[in-house]
């Protein structure tokens, strides 16, 4: 779990060739390939299933905003099955949604108030009115979710779990290099991991006095495969936010941070590694190009479908 | 646990009639008369180093041999008076009549030709050996033709050299490694002096562990390998280090732009005993380091190799003599961002020790005995706050062996011995503490192994124009304990372990490898050949990258992990012009290749770490085919060569790209390599080569996706994209010093890329704007590395 990753090789070959290697655009003729359905959903005990369904697009494609919306996909029958009870779920666009519901989609949706007035998000999820008022169908621990998407005359299916949460023992902020005046730092935890192989963990933090969203600083996923039966510490950093490009990295003294730190299966686990080194290296040639492992079956599938034990704990940095 | 290999038992007869050949045709000359043995040692005279590959030959008989790797030869012919003539490629030639009437020891020091004295002087004996040998597929190159030709920053470099040879191929600057027909750079054998070189680059490839100034000979054998080497599926590159002169003190030297060099070498005792000691170490972070002011947050970065070659001789008797030789190379890269107070060193490399002991057992039968020590380590180290980490991995060997070259009439050249290497393979090793948590998986990753081998090669003539290089080698491989299995189940969770005891077996595998070489005389100037070789390789590199690096780590075939298995099938056409001053070929070959690895689809680094590396790999299948033109012009004033490579390499796993076959990363369509060298008078020679070949094949995104707000990428069929071809030309002018003094000393001016041309280094893909603000773009990039680069190399001599 090194908190920080460096290209090292980048920088051994920008050593070499700093003074003589160069860059030049080019045009890249790629083969033209159809457009995929994406399936990103999750479920957690006490909350309703989440998924959301957009289309791959060809790799330079331009993106605006229009462009944007037209990748959500459409009239999509979704039904969520947690063995005794299926329910089908609704598709909900931020266009259609009161304005005073908007706040509180935000944070479901888990993106910035401000992209939800400018952009048309859409998401299936249980019915509105179920929400509302407080009764509906919602993730339980312990139990297995299957998941059916019928859309466009293709069938995907997926199962995820909901795994027992296992608490931190305790967070604390920390500043950096330990420098009392450093005004940015990392948060630290401590984990005991339960004495069986196989747990596997994700942290997300949410700056709680500046944004709606909870963010998974990279390596967000560890396995117990070294750790198991140990107590120990690690830490993180806040990490980018995708959705602003102002976002800080780091969390700032002053800062109120959420921790949300689930229990997650294998397949969940093995998919967020892959995904997180896979945006990580992004641009890297020494990286083998690498298929993300979906749990998501039938007719080229892509995404994935997580159930998350999550456990909640609040920190006051300074 | 135990697994062995399905072999043919036709096969398990070859190697009894192939012995019974031997016995056969030796025994029917010795009914013709009364024979005698000519042997000896063919030397330098100046400096005392036995010569590989002279030619000797017997004028009468129109019949000859070469020296062997020690500069030994024997033959034995009909008592009678013969004209034996000894020549080697840049010495005048040197011819004595001896009467044969009782064994005769012949030791002969050749004399180097003074570069003006080249008047064309045909002998005419024995430069037809591209036509004349049975071996196929074999180039030998001389440190000194090398040396003339353009080097990368004026480093001459003899991985470059041979990458220019139809059939080897590089992966373009940055990637470490040669490739031979097909094969990949694993599959190579690589030895200095007997030593296994498991990583022979400095620097991603930039640069070859090999000191030009220590190398005295360079073989490289890419098809028809013969049955005393085994191991590896592709190829065999043999590199010997100078002896040391036994008769004078010298010192060799240069100053380049990034590295200099110093070999001293001389006398112990005069005529009996020697040593060269060599060094080369790169100043590039003692040049950058007044750019990188103690202020950065980067000041402690930094990179440099360096290589220590050492090697003594002491010729004790006639009979004996002992080599002990050494190298060791570190490449050691770090990396300080004090900002954040991490710091980072990595240090890789290889080192060798070699102790050999040569015997002559009577005049017929040559011994030698070796006893080696290897060793390659890669390390990753890396520590912030209190938080430290070390990856480390790498193969170190033991290795003994005993090669006799047996020389029964002037018709053979027979060769059979043993070889045993005890491996220890430490593949991706962590130890890592954190506050007061630590943990270590280097013990019990650790993979141990035997692997030997048994081999006779006999190259004879059958007739007077069908000559035979035939050859077969049995070898075996066992992996023992203490080893432990993670068993997994089938979404990566370890269910159970299996423990190995110390010594307990694991796997075995044996196999038979058949090796045939035939050349048929067509005429004095032309033949044809052919050659079939079956080779097994139970050491398997494992690359997670898409190109190689020294992280790439060695490991054993196990219970998981089967041997590689290929064959290889070989035609060619031989044809000398102008009185062998012109040497063509045309070869083709086809290459089967079976349980290759490669690690699973979506394999991370980290996978290795606590677990088998083999747990995380899929097994398939190669072939490679292709044809090869070369033609040269081996003397006069302008000398060099043009070689061009038609070929086609794919992989298929089942695993991989939905099962289908896909083109390895270094297929290469057209390879062509143009070679050039100029001697306009005593202090001017000129060199120069130019490059051709088709773009490496990769694997590029076709559609990208959004998962978390953040793009990911789907891709195209594995290597299903091509970058625009490679090529380049550069040119190199050499002044020479006025020779015959004590110090000489030579200007080498070369410049790489002299028209500028922009090769692809990679390509990536620069995404910049927001998805939710509607603002992203994508841009692909090329990047190259070297555009045109001058360079100046000092070089001196004193004796």
């Amino acid at each position: 779990m090194m908190r920080k990753r460096h290209s090292i090789w980048m920088l051994g070959l920008l050593l070499m060739g700093w003074m003589t290697a160069c860059e030049d655009p080019i045009e890249v003729d790629l083969p033209d390939v159809e457009q995929k359905i994406v399936v990103e959903g999750s479920i957690e005990q006490t909350q309703p299933p989440f998924v959301v369904l957009t289309r791959s697009t060809e790799y330079f494609e331009p993106t605006n905003l229009e462009s944007f919306e037209n990748s959500f996909v459409h009239d999509a029958v979704i039904t969520v099955n947690n063995g005794d009870e299926e329910i089908t779920l609704e598709e909900l666009c931020s266009a259609t949604l009161p304005d005073e519901f908007r706040p509180i989609a935000a944070e479901l949706l888990g993106v910035p108030l401000s992209s939800l007035q400018s952009i048309n998000y859409c998401i299936y999820t249980v019915p509105l009115l179920d929400l509302l008022g407080g009764n509906f169908f919602q993730g339980e621990i312990g139990k297995r979710y299957d998941l059916r998407v019928q859309v466009e005359g293709k069938t995907f299916t997926a199962a995820t779990n909901i795994q027992e949460p296992i608490p931190l023992d305790s967070i604390w902020y920390e500043p950096r290099g330990g420098d009392t005046t450093e005004i940015e730092g990392v948060i630290w935890a401590q984990l005991t991991d339960p004495d069986s192989i196989g747990n596997a963990y994700r942290w997300q933090a949410r700056i709680f006095n500046k944004s709606t969203v909870f963010v998974a600083p990279f390596n967000s996923a560890f396995r117990d495969e070294f750790i198991n039966g140990t107590t120990f510490d690690f830490g993180y950093i806040h990490g980018d936010d995708p959705n602003t490009l102002e976002g800080q990295r780091f969390f700032q003294s002053g800062d109120t941070v959420i921790v949300k730190f689930s229990a997650i299966d294998r397949p969940f686990y093995r998919f967020l590694r892959v995904f997180e080194s896979e945006v990580a290296n992004n641009g890297n040639p020494f990286a083998a190009p690498t298929t993300i492992p979906s749990n998501i079956e039938g007719d080229g599938g892509l995404g994935i479908w997580g159930g998350y034990g999550a456990d909640y704990d609040t920190v006051i940095c300074r | 646990m135990n697994q062995k290999l399905v072999l043919n038992p036709n096969l398990r007869h070859l190697l009894l009639g192939f012995l019974l050949l031997i016995v056969w045709s030796s025994t029917a000359e010795k009914s013709l008369a009364q024979r005698f043995t000519l042997s000896g040692y063919v030397k330098e005279a100046a400096t005392g180093e036995v010569l590989v590959g002279a030619n000797v030959y017997v004028k009468e008989l129109l019949k000859g041999t070469t020296t062997n790797n020690y500069g030994f030869y024997s033959m034995t012919l009909p008592e009678g008076n013969y004209t034996v003539v000894i020549s080697y490629i840049g010495f005048t030639d040197t011819s004595r009549v001896l009467e044969l009437n009782k064994d005769i020891r012949y030791n002969m020091d050749l004399k180097s030709k003074a570069v003006l004295t080249q008047e064309v002087e045909i002998t005419g004996e024995r430069a037809d050996k591209n036509t004349e040998d049975a071996q196929m597929g074999v180039v030998e190159l001389e440190m000194k033709q090398i040396k003339e030709l353009p080097a990368f920053l004026g480093e001459v470099d003899l991985l470059k050299t041979i990458q220019l040879l139809p059939g080897v191929q590089s992966a373009g600057e940055g990637n470490a490694g040669f490739y031979v027909r097909g094969g990949g750079p694993d599959q190579n054998l690589i030895l200095l002096d007997e030593g296994v070189i498991y990583n022979a680059s400095h620097l991603f490839g930039f640069f070859s562990v090999f000191n030009s100034d220590a190398v005295k000979n360079i073989e490289l054998t890419k098809g028809g390998m013969p049955a005393q080497y085994g191991g590896r599926l592709a190829s065999v590159l043999d590199v010997s280090m100078k002896e040391g002169n036994n008769k004078n003190y010298e010192a060799t030297g240069g100053i380049g732009l990034i590295s200099s060099r110093l070999t001293l070498e001389g006398p112990i005792k005069k005529d009996t005993a020697s040593f060269m000691i060599s060094g080369r170490r790169t100043y590039i972070d003692v040049l950058a380091a007044p750019f990188i002011p103690d202020s950065s947050a980067f000041s402690g970065s930094g990179y440099f190799f360096y290589d220590l070659n050492g090697k003594a001789n002491w010729t004790i008797s006639d009979k004996d003599r002992l080599f002990l030789s050494g190298y060791l190379g570190r490449d050691i890269f770090t990396f300080s961002n004090n900002e954040d107070d991490f710091k980072v060193r990595v240090p890789w490399g290889n080192s060798t020790l070699a102790l050999r002991w040569n015997h002559l057992f009577s005049d017929k039968l040559f011994a030698n005995t070796t006893f080696i020590y290897s060793d390659y380590e890669f390390a990753f180290e890396a520590t912030q706050s209190d938080f430290d980490f070390k990856l480390f991995s790498g193969i170190e060997d033991w290795n003994g062996k005993v090669d006799f070259n047996y020389f029964p009439s002037i018709r053979h050249d027979v060769k059979f011995g043993l070889h045993y290497t005890f491996h220890t393979f430490t593949p991706s090793s962590v130890t890592a503490r954190q506050g007061e948590t630590t943990f270590d998986t280097g013990e019990i990753l650790k993979q141990y192994a035997h692997e030997a081998a048994l081999y006779i090669n006999d190259e004879f003539d059958l007739t007077e124009n069908l000559r035979i290089n035939a050859g077969v080698r049995y070898s075996g491989f066992r992996q023992i304990g203490p080893f432990s299995r993670f068993v997994k189940d089938e979404i990566g969770t370890s269910i159970d372990t299996i423990d190995y005891g110390r010594g307990e077996n694991v796997a075995t595998y044996t196999g038979l490898e058949p090796r045939l070489t035939v050349r048929y005389r067509l005429n004095s100037r032309s033949s044809l050949k052919a050659a079939y070789t079956l080779n097994y390789q139970y050491i398997h590199l494992a690359s997670l990258s898409g190109v190689s690096l020294p992280t790439d780590v060695w490991v054993s075939s196990s219970d998981k992990v089967k041997p590689q298995r290929g064959v290889q099938y070989a035609v060619g056409y031989f044809q000398n012009f102008a009185e062998n001053r012109w040497e063509s070929s045309v070869e083709l070959y086809y290459k089967d290749m079976t349980n290759l690895v490669e690690y699973k689809e979506g394999s991370l680094p980290e996978d290795d770490i606590a677990d088998n590396a083999d747990n995380n790999f899929t097994f398939g299948d190669g072939t490679a085919y292709g044809a090869e033109f070369f033609i040269k012009k081996r003397t006069g004033k302008a000398t060099g060569w043009i070689g061009y490579t038609w070929s086609k390499t794919t992989r298929q796993f089942d695993d991989i790209n939905n099962g289908e076959a896909f083109p390895a990363r270094y297929d290469r369509r057209h390879d062509l390599s143009i070679v050039l060298a100029y001697q306009l008078n005593e202090r001017w020679s000129f060199g120069g080569t130019f490059v051709y070949g088709t773009g490496n094949a990769l694997t590029l995104p076709v559609a990208r996706y959004v998962i978390e707000g953040r793009v990911v990428n789907e891709y195209t069929d594995r290597n299903g994209y091509r970058m625009i071809p490679y090529h380049r030309a550069d040119i190199a002018a050499t002044l020479h010093g006025k020779k015959g003094k004590r110090f000489t000393s030579d200007w080498v001016f070369s410049i790489f890329n002299i028209y500028n041309r922009a090769n692809p280094y990679f390509i990536y893909f620069d995404n910049t704007g927001n998805l939710s603000q509607g603002t992203l773009d994508i841009q692909a990039y090329q990047v190259s590395l070297f555009p045109i680069l001058p360079s100046v190399t000092w070089n001196f001599h004193l004796k």
